[in-house]
């Protein structure tokens, strides 16, 4: 009876150990098969070409089948990212702001066996070199001025800014940001196009052009067009069309104008009596300065000494043959006959009395002087 | 002695002189402040290759009628006055004039320039030139020496 009693609590001790082992093992089994499941997180840092950072992640399964994030701290790799077995996938993302700590990027997974597991990865603040930091500012908004008429849009004064600003040959504006700034959109240097012309013509006015309109009938017509922005043609009827220059308009919008032909006023004209011949006055108004002219001449006996002279007179030109003569002194008259004409030198001077003198010089020969000396005391 | 000598040469002189005739007076005079001349210009004609001088000796001056006028821009002129040894001539001091004394005749002025002393000899038909720089030339006997003539040249200045 004890015999039996002991034989069955062995074999309910056996059966507890048997049991307690098993479980053991169990869960020993489990673990082991967890730390086998996760993923190998790294990182590398590189400056972004817009400016900041590039972080490029690495994140490799470590498991011959799939896996499938579950969790992520960071956008760069959303929830739902799969890897495939045993696949290395990288993520890139890009950093403006310098971490003040390690960047850390934390995934959850589940595996397709149903395995999870948690895993980190770490970048280090002094891998964020200070060099790449950029700071991006909004790309400037240049003014276009486009004034009135054709192809004259140009840009305006480039406002300041962290930026320098060249204007290309083909209109074209060049702005290129300074060292450690870049435009919104990344770019270090932005190219805006040569401005669109809006071609909008210049008002121009109508110019005012006088009719003349002389006595007689049918005979009105244009006058001198004033100078301005057009051209003017006087058309065969009369009429006169004016063209505004290329880039500019009337007020009405229109290119061309024409005045219609000028209408006479057949104001006949005033019956031509002939003139009261009246003693001209001996006092001319200011501007005109009467003057005599004047010329003598000395006939000696033979021709030697046979002179003219003309005189001095402001105002006067003295002619002989055409040919202007010299005022104020004896000329040798070196033929028999001279005319001499007096000309007025301009309009402020009018000649009055003798204008022509026709000077005739004797060719007598001249006595025979006396020889002996006079009895004047012998 | 002495006294006869002057007398017969006063007469010569007038025989001559009265000879010629008398030109009709002109308008004009001839004045020398140096000499205190002023006398009035007479025109004559010419007579036996000379100038008919008149009788008077003092307060005239003889031209030829057919002379250049003194005034005008060429030729020369000559003035011929009688020199009387005894002191009242016309041309008694003719010879004491300088160069620069002003001589006055016809509205001008005349600038003595020269003045020589020729032989009575002596061609003066150049003296009459109608062309030529404006000059007139006093004409007269050298008052100590009658075998000679006191010759002036003055050129013109202008009007007075």
């Amino acid at each position: 009876m004890n015999k039996r009693r002991v034989g069955a609590a062995n074999r309910t001790w056996s059966r507890i150990m048997t049991l307690v082992l098993a479980v053991g093992f169990a869960v020993v089994g489990m673990a082991g098969a967890a730390s086998a499941h996760h993923n190998t997180i790294s990182g590398t840092v590189a400056c972004a070409t817009s400016g900041g950072w590039k972080v490029t992640w690495r994140v490799v399964n470590s498991e011959q089948r799939t896996e499938t994030v579950t969790a992520s701290n960071r956008s760069v790799v959303p929830v739902g990212t799969t890897l495939t077995a045993a696949q290395t996938r990288t993520f890139a993302e890009t950093v403006t702001t310098k971490p003040t700590s390690s960047l850390t990027l934390t995934l959850a997974a589940t595996w397709s066996n149903g395995v999870k597991a948690t895993n980190s990865g770490s970048v280090p603040v002094a891998a964020f070199a200070d060099s790449c930091n950029i700071t991006k500012v909004p790309a400037p908004t240049v003014p276009v001025i486009d004034e009135c008429g054709p192809g004259n849009a140009r840009f305006g004064t480039v406002p300041s800014g962290p930026w320098t600003s060249v204007l290309n040959s083909n209109g074209s504006l060049t702005i290129t940001a300074n060292q450690g700034y870049a435009f919104s959109n990344g770019q270090t240097s932005i190219t805006l196009p040569k401005p669109t012309d809006s071609n909008v013509p210049c008002p121009a006015t109508v110019p005012a052009v006088p009719v003349v309109d002389e006595c007689g009938p049918g005979n009105a017509h244009y006058g001198t067009v004033p100078s301005g922005p057009w051209t003017s043609v006087v058309n065969p009827d009369g009429s006169l069309t004016i063209t505004a220059n290329p880039g500019y308009s009337f007020p009405n919008g229109q290119s061309s104008i024409t005045l219609p032909t000028p209408t006479d006023s057949n104001v006949a004209c005033p019956v031509v009596t002939p003139p009261v011949v009246v003693t001209p006055p001996e006092v001319l108004p200011a501007e005109v300065r009467v003057v005599r002219a004047k010329a003598r001449r000395i006939d000696k006996c033979g021709r030697a000494s046979d002179l003219f002279k003309v005189a001095k007179r402001s105002g006067v030109i003295y002619k002989s043959k055409g040919k202007v003569l010299r005022e104020g002194v004896w000329i040798k008259a070196k033929k028999r006959s001279i005319t001499v004409r007096a000309f007025a030198a301009d309009g402020a001077f009018q000649l009055k009395g003798k204008r022509v003198w026709k000077m005739t010089f004797t060719r007598k020969s001249c006595a025979q002087a006396p020889e002996i000396s006079p009895n004047t005391g012998s | 002695m002495i006294r006869r000598t002057t007398l017969a040469v006063v007469m010569l002189c007038a025989s001559v002189l009265v000879g010629q005739g008398a030109a009709h007076a002109g308008p004009d005079r001839l004045s020398v402040a140096r000499t205190s001349t002023d006398a009035v210009v007479v025109k004559v004609a010419k007579r036996s290759n000379t100038l008919a001088v008149g009788h008077r000796l003092s307060g005239a001056v003889y031209t030829w009628a057919l002379g250049d006028p003194p005034c005008d821009p060429t030729g020369s002129t000559v003035y011929a006055g009688h020199a009387w040894r005894a002191g009242n001539g016309v041309a008694d001091r003719w010879g004491q004039l300088r160069r620069g004394d002003v001589i006055k005749v016809a509205g001008c002025k005349f600038k003595v320039v020269r003045r020589e002393f020729w032989s009575a000899k002596r061609r003066m038909g150049s003296l009459y030139s109608v062309s030529g720089p404006p000059r007139i030339v006093l004409v007269g006997c050298k008052a100590d020496d009658y075998s000679k003539r006191t010759v002036v040249f003055a050129k013109k200045m202008g009007r007075r």
